[in-house]
């Protein structure tokens, strides 16, 4: 699929360095194209990205293009959004993404905007970059591996717990851990500035 | 005839609710309906502080819609402190005079609230809302298509089109020289917000799409060899009624964006396809 010159690849690349703060200007001309020929290949792209097949090599790199935007066209341009590597390196525990997660959550639930930057330092794209990655995580942790069958004891002949499983579990019981204590946090943080509006009226 | 079931029949007819437990319930009654009538007020509130919030931010959608987001949050509140209150305070009380399974018509009044009456609401709330917002903010915006653009090459000034909300060219018909019109961010953000108005002028569409996936939902599926007439005639309203959604609102949009008149047939057939994979999964076809 191809537009004007641009792949969807390409496209894909400019939506992570635009959305990481490039400017418009900055990105044509990476792209070699005017302003009025981005806007057709953005609507070209919108309009028929639905006819990729699901699964396929243009999508799957669509799904990862955040974590690493520095590549194809962008790879040597200055100003070109980092790697995931590079947030990794300043908040590399899940934590910290559940944490950003849950106060972005939090705040937006009292009518207000976190500035990511000011807060923690990172882009919103930094952000996304994160939460690409832990949801990679998550997936090749718990999604892609099969629950162990609580009801096939080994002791009845059933097969035994995996390494993987008790990770699955591990894993999967920590997420609950987390976002349990960091909505505690922020809900905590936020009482002040929440509002009941049933709050004269009980039981 | 023997006297044994008459009796028990009669037993039960006598049986009297204890005065203390109807007091329970008028007063949860009471609490559901003054939960209720707030979250009605609330909604008209709701809009009233949206729209002044709009104007307010000179036409900036982002401080209008994180307020919604709040005003959101706070409204399906209302709906969790329902659950909670009969969870917490409500059915320990009544539990002092019935057994469990003879209360639980008073705890499905809560999910009523909840579910059916506050939850269903909002979704509908926000389509309107939305709907209502976007149309405040397309013909504020739309306006500044009308502004003067002038040829770079001869001063003519240029008429623009008023349905092109992204950067383009545009010929001057005096000197033919090609000019790039680029919009300021206002005009850009009609080519977001034409999605809400047109989910917004099909809402009669809308309804009828809820109203057939809300019967669906309450009927069961076949078993193997069961009649599954009413199942299959449920499943054909709800594949009739969300055509005719998907129709509308792809065309009451292209008429803000005509680029996408072409592919109205093709959207459809995205929007529909989760819809037939389900049904193939379900009835095999």
């Amino acid at each position: 699929m191809e537009i004007h010159g641009v792949t969807f690849k390409d496209y894909a690349l400019a939506g992570a360095n635009l959305a990481n703060g490039m400017s418009l200007g900055q990105v044509c001309e990476v792209l070699s194209i005017e302003e009025p020929i981005w806007a057709e290949v953005q609507e070209y792209f919108i309009n028929n990205m639905s006819k990729l097949e699901p699964g396929g090599e243009d999508l799957m790199f669509y799904s990862t293009v955040f974590t690493n935007p520095k590549q194809g066209k962008f790879a040597n341009v200055e100003g070109a959004a980092g790697g995931v590597e590079d947030v990794l390196a300043k908040y590399p525990e899940w934590s910290d993404f559940v944490k950003m997660q849950i106060y972005s959550a939090e705040a937006s639930n009292v009518g207000l905007e976190i500035d990511f930057d000011k807060e923690f330092g990172i882009s919103i794209m930094a952000f996304s970059q994160l939460g690409a990655h832990w949801s990679a995580f998550y997936k090749e942790k718990v999604m892609d591996v099969t629950n162990f069958d609580s009801y096939a004891y080994e002791e009845e002949g059933g097969p035994a717990i995996t390494p993987e499983q008790e990770e699955r579990y591990r894993v999967f019981h920590l997420q609950d851990e987390l976002r349990d204590k960091w909505t505690a946090f922020y809900k905590d943080k936020f009482k002040k500035d929440s509002v009941d509006i049933s709050d004269d009226i009980d039981f | 005839m023997f006297g044994l079931f008459g009796k028990k029949n009669k037993e039960e007819q006598v049986k009297v609710e204890s005065p203390e437990f109807m007091q329970l319930v008028e007063k949860w009654d009471s609490f559901l309906n003054k939960m209720e009538t707030r979250f009605n007020e609330s909604l008209v509130n709701a809009e009233e502080a949206l729209f002044d919030n709009l104007v307010e931010s000179d036409y900036d959608l982002t401080p209008t819609m994180t307020a919604w987001q709040s005003i959101k949050s706070q409204l399906m509140d209302l709906g969790n402190k329902v659950d909670t209150t009969f969870d917490e305070k409500v059915k320990p009380q009544m539990l002092n005079y019935k057994e469990h399974y003879e209360i639980l018509d008073q705890g499905a009044k809560a999910t009523h609230l909840r579910e059916k009456i506050i939850f269903k609401r909002l979704d509908r709330f926000e389509v309107v809302l939305e709907g209502k917002i976007s149309s405040r903010f397309y013909n504020h915006a739309v306006k500044f298509l009308n502004e003067d653009f002038q040829c770079t090459q001869c001063s003519a000034k240029i008429e623009l089109k008023k349905d092109i909300f992204h950067a383009h060219y545009v010929s001057c018909e005096y000197c033919n020289t090609v000019n790039t019109f680029k919009p300021n961010d206002k005009i850009s953000a009609i080519r977001w917000i034409v999605d809400n108005i047109a989910k917004y002028k099909v809402i009669t569409q809308w309804d009828l799409m809820e109203q057939a996936r809300e019967e669906f939902r309450n009927i069961r599926p076949p078993h193997e060899g069961q009649d599954s007439t009413e199942y299959t005639t449920a499943y054909k309203k709800r594949e009739d009624t969300e055509r005719a959604f998907w129709f509308k609102y792809f065309t009451e949009r292209s008429e803000y964006l005509p680029d996408y008149k072409e592919t109205i047939e093709h959207d459809m057939d995205n929007k529909m396809k989760w819809f037939y994979e389900e049904r193939k999964r379900d009835l095999n076809y």
